[in-house]
């Protein structure tokens, strides 16, 4: 079982001098600043399927195609196995956005598990919208074994779209912040 | 002496009740019948399980028969007789196809519905220096005559009927196997269109008000789940909040917890809800638990056509797809 509160307590206990932190940011182009003016690299939770996703993120890597870090990969069975759940609690445990992938419709390794899940999270997407958390913490995309590239511009949309928004303060708990 | 009693069609309902009720148990057809009784404060009804004929006088019907019964039914043994609203059957019908109640051990008894009455929008309509009430009646029909320590007033029903009532698409029960009243009784239902005025009023403001408006709201919640207890839908022998590992929500107070809290049960009331107003009436805190379910139960209709409760051979809306559900949304 997948424990959720990892990331939150990896997230609580690394701090400025966490030297993950300074490599990241030399990398990753155009740094975004928080509110203190320092200089911040968003945290995505990216929960990919066994079967297309995470076989597309291994492409790019192998294939040597940039793309920014701030993505930490979560290996899944299905997209439908992501509970909107575990969305709302990577979000409450401080992940500043989320994104997660599964095979393109009619290519899932289960039939429809992508399908099923597509429901679940157009539901989620509109609820999240609705109660007045940003649109652009929340991402899905459908990214094929075959299709490192995609997968690489799918990470830099995200990260962009994350760091545009800045950092959360919407749903976060209050140690998190 | 209290007096609650109703008048004319209430009456006549509450009279067909009994019949119906007494029939079944003397026959033998069910080992119980669940109805309302007159509760033990003015403007309050009680659940009541009636197993003797003997027993179906305590049966009444008014406008306060708030609870939905489909609530005691998952789990049930033996064959039941139930009173149930507009509202009260499409939830029925959903622990029907959910497999949580078979259809050949439930009796239903269908009331055409006149709506249900909302003890807060009664005690804003009587006003301040009127909390204490000694009694109230059903004096004619749609109009209850409470009366309290120095004073006495007439209020018609339809200006403190429940927001759910007042968006209620189907006061007669879809589904039964008596109906108790005539369909002319029921209240008019509310046309499609205007169920969902006051979401998209809610949708139409900023998100930063909508977030305000919502973190007001959730941050008064003591997390006593009596939102859960009273939903029929919630019947999971363990709940989400309840489980240890993984830890959903804490015990901390928190507002973020009350959120995903909230979220999550919105989420696994999705397409099953019935807007029933079970678990508002059961806030002891007066949150406004509605909103987001009713948000949801709009989404579920436009983006997937699926209208909950109505049909005993439906699929549940998570247990099935179509190639073409929305998916614009999606990298």
């Amino acid at each position: 079982m997948l424990n959720v509160e990892h990331f939150g307590r990896q997230r609580a206990c690394d701090g400025a001098e966490d030297p993950r932190a300074t490599k990241e940011g030399s990398i990753a182009p155009g740094r975004a600043r928080d509110e203190t003016g320092e200089a911040w690299e968003p945290r995505i939770v990216a929960f990919l399927c066994n079967w297309c996703s995470y076989a597309g993120a291994d492409l790019a890597g192998t294939s040597r195609m940039q793309y920014p870090p701030n993505v930490r990969i979560v290996r899944v069975p299905c997209s439908g196995r992501v509970d909107p759940l575990l969305i709302l609690k990577c979000l409450q445990q401080g992940a500043d956005g989320v994104l997660v992938s599964g095979c393109h419709p009619g290519d899932c390794h289960y039939i429809a598990g992508n399908y099923l899940a597509r429901r679940k999270f157009a539901l989620l997407a509109d609820l999240l919208h609705f109660v007045g958390i940003e649109r652009g913490r929340v991402h899905f995309s459908w990214v094929s074994a075959a299709e490192g590239e995609k997968f690489a511009d799918v990470v830099r949309r995200v990260t962009e779209s994350v760091k545009a928004l800045g950092k959360p303060t919407r749903l976060v708990k209050e140690r998190q912040r | 002496m209290l007096t609650r009693g109703s008048s004319g069609r209430t009456a006549e309902v509450a009279g067909r009740l009994r019949e119906i009720a007494a029939d079944l148990l003397a026959t033998g057809e069910i080992d119980v019948f669940i109805g309302y009784e007159e509760g033990t404060l003015p403007l309050r009804t009680s659940p009541a399980f009636l197993t003797r004929p003997d027993d179906v006088s305590r049966l009444v019907w008014n406008y306060m028969c708030e609870n939905n019964l489909a609530v005691y039914l998952p789990g049930l043994k033996g064959r039941v007789g139930v009173v149930v609203k507009g509202c009260d059957v499409r939830a029925l019908v959903n622990l029907i196809v959910e497999r949580q109640v078979r259809r050949d051990d439930v009796k239903i008894v269908g009331v055409p519905c006149g709506g249900v009455v909302d003890r807060r929008k009664l005690a804003a309509a009587l006003g301040e220096g009127h909390e204490t009430i000694r009694s109230a009646a059903e004096t004619a029909d749609g109009v209850v005559v409470v009366a309290g320590d120095g004073f006495e007033k007439a209020v018609p029903i339809e200006d403190v009927l429940s927001a759910s009532c007042v968006a209620c698409t189907h006061p007669v029960p879809v589904v039964y196997d008596f109906l108790a009243g005539d369909d002319e009784a029921a209240r008019r239902a509310c046309p499609k269109e205007q169920a969902y005025s006051d979401v998209d009023a809610f949708a139409s403001r900023g998100p930063e008000e909508r977030f305000a408006y919502f973190a007001r709201e959730i941050e008064r919640c003591i997390e006593c789940y009596a939102c859960r207890q009273a939903c029929p839908l919630c019947y999971c022998p363990e709940c989400f909040v309840d489980r240890q590992s993984p830890k959903w929500v804490g015990r901390w107070r928190d507002l973020s917890d009350k959120m995903v809290f909230h979220l999550g049960r919105v989420l696994h009331t999705a397409g099953r809800c019935v807007d029933c107003g079970a678990c508002r009436r059961a806030c002891p805190a007066g949150i406004d638990l509605r909103l987001l379910a009713k948000r949801i139960e709009k989404d579920v209709l436009e983006f997937f056509g699926h209208e909950p409760g109505v049909d005993l051979t439906a699929v549940p809306v998570f247990a099935t797809y179509k190639r073409e559900d929305p998916g614009d949304f999606i990298l």
